[in-house]
């Protein structure tokens, strides 16, 4: 017991150390801000608009004119009142002089309501928080970049701070994004389309984060696709020289992917060359002559009938088993049951699945019967579970031999069960059947 | 007030609920409700976050663990379902917890100095090896397995033929989706139980539906 006792502690004591050591790396700081940052972009677009909505309750016009969140956010928090909007401060903030003379003017003879000093003063800290936001968002893009091409400069060379911490962030750490190979790189930021390719057969994505790359985005959207393939190499390059202490800057690559590019641009995208189809003459036909004294075209037979035992066969489910008393299409016939001849809905493997039940179904049966097993029962087989697969039975008679069918039988009256007075029907049944065979 | 039903040691139903006696009263680990019955108190457990949980709601009789007996636990995570076995397995006993994640360790160390017979192991399951001296002389009466990687079943073997005692027992939970995304769930649980078949004899194999998706719990014996 004791010796458990100074084990726990010890290990204890090394899983701490352990989880120390994993978060002292540089990269963690910079996957923590990247992931802040989407988070950021997002509330303050949020911020912003509701901003934009509560203050056009008094000033609708600058909506229009201020197209910039953060610009809108300061001219709410610095000036407020209408009566402030001056030419000369409003050009401060937007740096516009045509757009304040605008605000200005408008700003005179607004359509907005008036509103109490105590709500513009609610509106004005929204319009701080707002601005702040921004900011923030924009100090934190700087250490992002600073310290992305402090830890990974080939990389980030290549790939620009932003999209590089973001591939940086989903691989999870320095040494997987070295050991990642060019095609996943690739694909990062696109998991959810290129699982729906996996799973239903839709096409596949192309790009993930990369499409926000600035090579990548003014491509044609033809070589879109390429250019994302042969940056995505490089990257694979690039993270494994940072990781691999390798110094040699990654210009050489870079001038590469540029010359990529303008070849791509320059090759001309192939046409797809339309096959011309020749303009249909049709004669006019003459209807001068009546349809009965016209001549009739002959009749030619059509394809496949010629030989109507051969189509019967290439075209319907083979009908070995059919007996020749059965009529064909019959819904009772044992061929359309038999799960290896029907297609589609009643397949055989949803067949199969259907009579054992499911999963859910199979599932709980064995938590039910768990001794079933120990006693021998086989562990793979198709009826492990007990469920017999239900074999067919006629609706009445004997099918195979259909002569000792009641209704052949002497004395059989319809609908009374009995067989009824023909006199030798019954015996000569038989040789009926083999002679119409 | 009689006390609660024993469905199996250390595991108790209470108005439908499953629960265990609380080694350290007053203390919840994961949020769950406490329930006082005759100067006892139990923690409920919650089948919708405990696998183990979940197969023992499903119809699983026996967890063959009792007072004072070894167990080794892969996938660890934040200790939801160790806290439940370490109630049933008393200070006497011992608990190896696995997981490779730093992340959720860091609550599950908190979890192993407040109970006396947790023991932390950050490490890979999928290389038994590589905490072999810190298990070092303790051989396993059980073995569990909760870790959603695309080989769990060679990973269960691997701990087992290293850890596990001979006629120890075993419980396996298979996440289907993570070994593959196309095939259906019982074919792949089907592939999983024939790959444990050479070395362990499978008792049962329970469905864990409307608490888990797509997730089934082996339960099995070594040979």
């Amino acid at each position: 017991m004791n010796k458990i006792e100074e084990l726990r502690k010890k290990l204890i004591q090394s899983a701490k150390h352990k989880i120390q050591e994993k978060y002292e790396g540089k990269e963690t700081h910079i996957i923590k801000a990247v992931n802040l940052l989407e988070d950021l972009d997002m509330s303050s677009n949020l911020l912003a608009e509701q901003l934009r909505e509560w203050y056009s309750t008094y000033f609708p016009e600058l909506n229009e004119f201020v197209q910039d969140d953060s610009k809108y956010a300061e001219l709410v928090h610095t000036l407020g009142e209408r009566k402030s909007f001056h030419e000369k401060d409003v050009n401060k903030i937007i740096g516009d002089s045509d757009n304040a003379k605008n605000i200005s003017a408008k700003s005179r003879n607004s359509m907005g309501s008036n509103i109490a000093e105590e709500d513009l003063a609610e509106i004005k800290t929204l319009a701080l928080n707002c601005s702040n936001l921004k900011k923030e968002r924009e100090y934190l893009a700087e250490y992002v970049e600073k310290n992305m091409s402090k830890e990974l400069p080939n990389f980030t060379e290549i790939a620009g701070p932003i999209i590089g911490a973001k591939i940086l962030a989903k691989a999870g750490s320095k040494k997987r994004l070295a050991f990642m190979p060019a095609s996943t790189i690739q694909l990062i930021g696109a998991e959810k389309a290129l699982f729906m390719h996996i799973k239903s057969g839709v096409k596949g994505p192309k790009y993930g984060y990369l499409f926000q790359h600035p090579l990548v985005k003014t491509a044609s959207r033809d070589n879109k696709g390429k250019l994302a393939r042969s940056i995505a190499g490089k990257l694979a390059i690039a993270a494994k020289k940072d990781y691999f202490g390798n110094k040699t800057s990654a210009n050489e690559m870079k001038q590469e992917l540029k010359e990529r590019s303008e070849a791509l641009e320059k090759a001309k995208p192939k046409e797809k060359v339309r096959e011309q189809i020749p303009e249909q003459k049709f004669e006019r036909k003459n209807y001068e002559t009546p349809s009965w004294k016209r001549e009739r075209p002959q009749r030619v037979e059509r394809r496949g009938f010629e030989n109507f035992s051969e189509r019967d066969t290439r075209s319907r489910p083979q009908m070995g088993e059919r007996k020749p008393w059965q009529k064909f299409g019959d819904k009772k016939d044992d061929f359309r049951r038999d799960p290896d001849h029907s297609t589609g809905r009643n397949s055989g493997d949803r067949m199969a699945e259907r009579s054992s039940g499911g999963f859910r179904k199979r599932f709980d049966d064995r938590a039910d019967f768990p001794r079933k097993r120990d006693a021998g029962v086989s562990a793979y087989g198709a009826n492990k579970f007990g469920d017999k697969k239900k074999e067919f039975t006629p609706r009445s008679g004997n099918r195979d031999e259909p002569w000792k069918q009641n209704k052949f039988k002497p004395g059989y009256k319809p609908g009374s069960g009995k067989p009824h007075g023909k006199p030798g029907f019954g015996k000569f049944a038989k040789k009926k059947f083999d002679k119409k065979r | 007030m009689p006390d609660p039903k024993q469905i199996m040691e250390g595991v108790f139903e209470i108005n439908g609920h499953i629960a265990t006696q609380n080694l350290l009263p007053g203390k919840k680990v994961y949020g769950e409700d406490l329930v006082q019955l005759n100067g006892k108190e139990y923690r409920s457990w919650n089948p919708n976050r405990s696998k183990v949980g979940a197969a023992i709601k499903k119809g699983l009789k026996e967890l063959h663990i009792g007072k004072g007996s070894t167990l080794l636990y892969l996938g660890a995570a934040e200790g939801t379902t160790i806290s439940h076995l370490s109630d049933i397995v008393k200070e006497d006993g011992a608990i190896f917890g696995v997981d490779i994640s730093a992340r959720s360790m860091r609550k599950f160390v908190y979890l192993c100095e407040q109970r006396p017979n947790l023991i932390p192991i950050l490490g890979d399951a999928n290389q038994p090896m590589s905490y072999k001296e810190q298990i070092s002389g303790f051989h396993a009466d059980a073995l569990f397995q909760d870790v959603s990687q695309k080989n769990q079943a060679e990973i269960f073997l691997k701990n087992a033929r290293a850890y596990l005692k001979p006629q120890g027992y075993g419980f396996l939970s298979v996440k289907a989706r993570s070994i593959d995304s196309k095939e259906s769930a019982s074919k792949i649980v089907e592939t999983e139980e024939k790959k444990l078949l050479k070395e362990f004899e499978i008792l049962n194999v329970i469905n864990l539906e409307p608490f888990e998706k797509e997730h089934a719990m082996i339960y099995c014996r070594r040979k």
